[in-house]
């Protein structure tokens, strides 16, 4: 056996690892996040993954979305594993006045203890602590949906939300961030309507799934349809067989 | 000067000797040009000191005895050409640029600059290097276009120096000039990106990189609400005096989490005329109603925050030391004037308690008597600036008591706008013996490369602190002096130690060596 050998065996996965790595290093602060993007965040072990969505009103405007964030670069299913399992969130906020701001997030939540909750849940906080978020992440550079970030950057989730699931202390009721392959309420939360603080609404579901498929449908009580196994998961799993195949005829051939 | 040419080597010795006594008055002339924060204003004099004040200009203690200092200053609010083009455009406010000419070391025209306003852009300024663009800052031109002679007559007497000097004002043609030395409201590292307000801005850490930046003065905080908002007992709703507030309190209300009085036990009350009437005031405030003053339903309960833009040392100070756990409100609406919204960015250090109390004068605001603001004390006690609208004796409203203590006890001095140093002293016990726990470094800000008006601004530094007991602000002013170098403070009357820039805040409540301010 020669290195010559040997390198040529490792060539496809180098190229690979080399790739992986390279968009691993996708820095967080080259984030954009405009006020209403809804942020997808990956959570609870010592490495954060995030996706910018795009404006919620956009995905809550009815209908289902399916993203595949499973086939993403940056492999956030590997990059967020660990010890604990993990956990995943939503948060949007946005507004100019008390009278027009408000923050779309998942929750546990059920419909009636949405309209039971307004009053241990804080809008305006969520809403202040989402523009310091949005700054950390970067707002001068556009490149870039997606990161990743370690658990104890500044500008990560976990410092920024906590992993209590009440988004830092501000919203009191029920869980806002749920296990994988579990459904969560999307709930509208405004700052202020007339003289009524708090006021929230079921807007929509949202899911996460342990094979890698984001689903999100608009409207209370909306139906998310079963989703396929995704497209790049069986394009990677064909990849690696195919790699796989290659090698041992080689080997086999020089046997 | 004279200079006769000999024969031999003596022609090449007169000719450098001559040349040099031509040049050195010229090299002397070292202006000291200082960019900062508004809270540095409270040191260069005022345009027109009234008999018996206790101000003292310290730019004037830099001059040479006899002669004729002159003392030079914008009236009106002036663009700043190093801003942001219109609409966002920076405005300078009116007297926060100073311009000294005095003779000094037997040299005229020695100037001395100082520019307030925002603690971000001094700190800029300074970490720039020397006489490049971006150490520019701007001033004014002395007996430029717009200088006229104050109203009053010249010439005036500083009553801090017994010195005479000559007054202008109104000084509108602006020069760009290198920042010799900067001020800030409070250290650069306590600026924090997740501290935002609702223009969009957000501020951004500032490392002392190349610059070392050390505690001048120390100075408490305060926080104020509208006339409107009292107790209210628990069975009748009706008004009960005066509140007061915890820190933790403070932090919910400008985090946005509790949003009307009632969340807290409190109520808002209508006003009653104010008497005598002040008609510098905005529409709308008024004092306090009498205890006993029955609820009304129809009177708004919720809660108006007024804040301080993310670029203002004093907003930077605030969160760090009241705003510690939580981020405050990025909502709201940027006035003046401070209308048909909960919660408003304030520019300036005036426009702080114009959200309160309203004022008549151009940028006019109606009150707003359910209002809640925060000032540094010193700044908002200040009758040089804001007349009678200042915390300790502002009409629209009154300095709450943070977990149990207040900045100042606030009783009227005597003589308002000069109480004796008794009276200081008393107002100042419970911040000095560290039992008013929220206040704040100013700093000043130099490079760490040499300057070659060091001695200069050592001097400066050194004539606050003996100059500081005889200024207006001592009145609410702890005098913790320390010099650039570090070192013990040059008063050391204060015994209150804090970290950088955030708590935890420790302190030794007990009595100085000397007796003379008894803390039990």
């Amino acid at each position: 056996m020669t290195p010559t050998w040997w390198k040529r065996r490792a060539r496809p996965f180098v190229v690979m690892a080399v790739g992986v790595a390279a968009l691993s290093a996708a820095d967080a602060r080259a984030m954009q996040v405009n006020p209403g993007d809804l942020m997808l965040a990956m959570f609870s072990n010592g490495t954060e993954y995030y996706r910018n969505l795009g404006p919620a009103s956009t995905l809550l405007a009815g209908g289902t979305v399916n993203i595949d964030v499973g086939s993403s670069s940056l492999n956030p299913f590997t990059a967020t594993a660990g010890s604990n399992p993990i956990l995943w969130g939503l948060i949007s906020a946005e507004g100019t006045t008390q009278l027009n701001t408000f923050m779309n997030t998942a929750s546990t939540m059920t419909s009636q203890q949405i309209v039971d909750s307004q009053t241990v849940n804080s809008v305006v906080p969520v809403k202040s602590t989402m523009d310091g978020w949005r700054n950390q992440l970067g707002l001068s550079t556009p490149a870039g949906t997606e990161a990743t970030l370690p658990a104890s950057d500044p500008a990560s989730w976990n410092t920024t939300w906590g992993l209590a699931g009440n988004l830092g202390g501000n919203m009191g009721a029920a869980s806002f961030q749920g296990n994988l392959d579990s459904v969560l309420t999307l709930i509208k939360g405004q700052a202020r309507v007339g003289a009524q603080l708090n006021v929230f609404s079921d807007v929509g579901r949202a899911v996460l799934t342990s094979n890698g498929m984001f689903s999100i449908c608009g409207g209370a009580g909306c139906e998310l349809q079963p989703v396929p196994i995704p497209a790049a998961a069986v394009l990677f799993g064909s990849g690696l067989i195919g790699l796989i195949g290659i090698a041992r005829r080689k080997v086999a051939a020089m046997a | 000067m004279n200079c006769h040419f000999t024969f031999g080597r003596g022609p090449i010795w007169a000719a450098a000797l001559c040349t040099l006594g031509l040049a050195a008055p010229y090299a002397a002339q070292a202006d000291i040009n200082i960019v900062g924060s508004t809270h540095g204003q409270a040191y260069q004099g005022v345009a027109n000191p009234v008999a018996g004040q206790a101000a003292a200009s310290v730019p004037l203690s830099l001059c040479d005895a006899g002669g004729m200092p002159e003392r030079y200053q914008n009236q009106a609010n002036l663009v700043d050409p190093n801003g942001p083009p219109p609409p966002n455009q920076i405005l300078i406010p009116a007297g926060n640029i100073v311009v000294w000419r005095c003779t000094r070391g037997g040299v005229p025209n020695f100037l001395f600059r100082y520019t307030g306003g925002f603690s971000a852009m001094a700190y800029g300024n300074i970490k720039a290097p020397l006489n490049s663009p971006a150490s520019m800052f701007t001033s004014i031109v002395p007996g430029g276009a717009g200088c006229a002679a104050e109203p009053g007559g010249n010439p005036k007497t500083d009553p801090g120096t017994g010195r005479q000097y000559n007054s202008f004002i109104n000084c509108s043609q602006i020069v760009q000039v290198t920042a010799n030395f900067a001020t800030s409201d409070t250290n650069g590292p306590a600026f924090q990106p997740t501290m935002c307000d609702q223009s969009g801005t957000c501020a951004q850490t500032i490392l002392n990189t190349g610059v070392t930046a050390f505690p001048i003065t120390a100075t408490a905080f305060s926080v104020i609400v509208g006339n409107g908002v009292q107790k209210c007992d628990p069975t009748t709703k009706a008004a009960a005096g005066k509140i007061s507030l915890t820190r933790v309190q403070v932090e919910a209300i400008y985090s946005g989490a509790i949003a009307s009085w009632n969340q807290l036990g409190y109520c808002v009350y209508p006003v009653a005329p104010l008497n005598p009437a002040d008609g510098s005031l905005g529409a709308g405030a008024g004092d306090m109603s009498p205890i006993g003053t029955p609820f009304n339903a129809a009177i708004d309960q919720s809660i108006v925050t007024c804040s301080r833009p993310v670029d203002a040392g004093t907003r930077i100070v605030y969160d760090a030391v009241f705003q510690k756990d939580v981020t405050q409100i990025t909502t709201g609406t940027i006035g003046p004037p401070f209308s048909g919204d909960f919660n408003y960015l304030a520019p300036t250090v005036a426009d702080g308690l114009a959200c309160v109390q309203g004022r008549s004068a151009a940028p006019a605001s109606p009150a707003n008597m359910n209002a809640i603001t925060y000032n540094r004390a010193d700044e908002a006690a200040s009758p040089l600036v804001f007349g009678l609208g200042n915390v300790g004796r502002m009409r629209g409203g009154y300095p709450v008591a943070v977990d149990g203590v207040l900045p100042s006890n606030y009783l009227a001095p005597a003589v308002l706008n000069n109480p004796t140093a008794q009276e200081r002293q008393n107002s100042q016990k419970a911040f000095r013996c560290g039992q008013y726990l929220f206040w704040a470094d100013w700093v000043g800000i130099q490079r760490n490369t040499p300057d070659a008006n060091q001695a200069l601004w050592n001097q400066y530094i050194a004539g606050i602190a003996n100059l500081l007991p005889r200024t207006q602000i001592g009145y609410f002013h702890a005098r913790n002096l320390r010099p650039p170098a570090g070192g013990p403070a040059v008063n050391s009357e204060m015994f209150v130690q804090k970290a950088n820039t955030k708590g935890p805040i420790q302190f030794n409540a007990t009595d100085n060596t000397s007796g003379a301010l008894n803390c039990r």
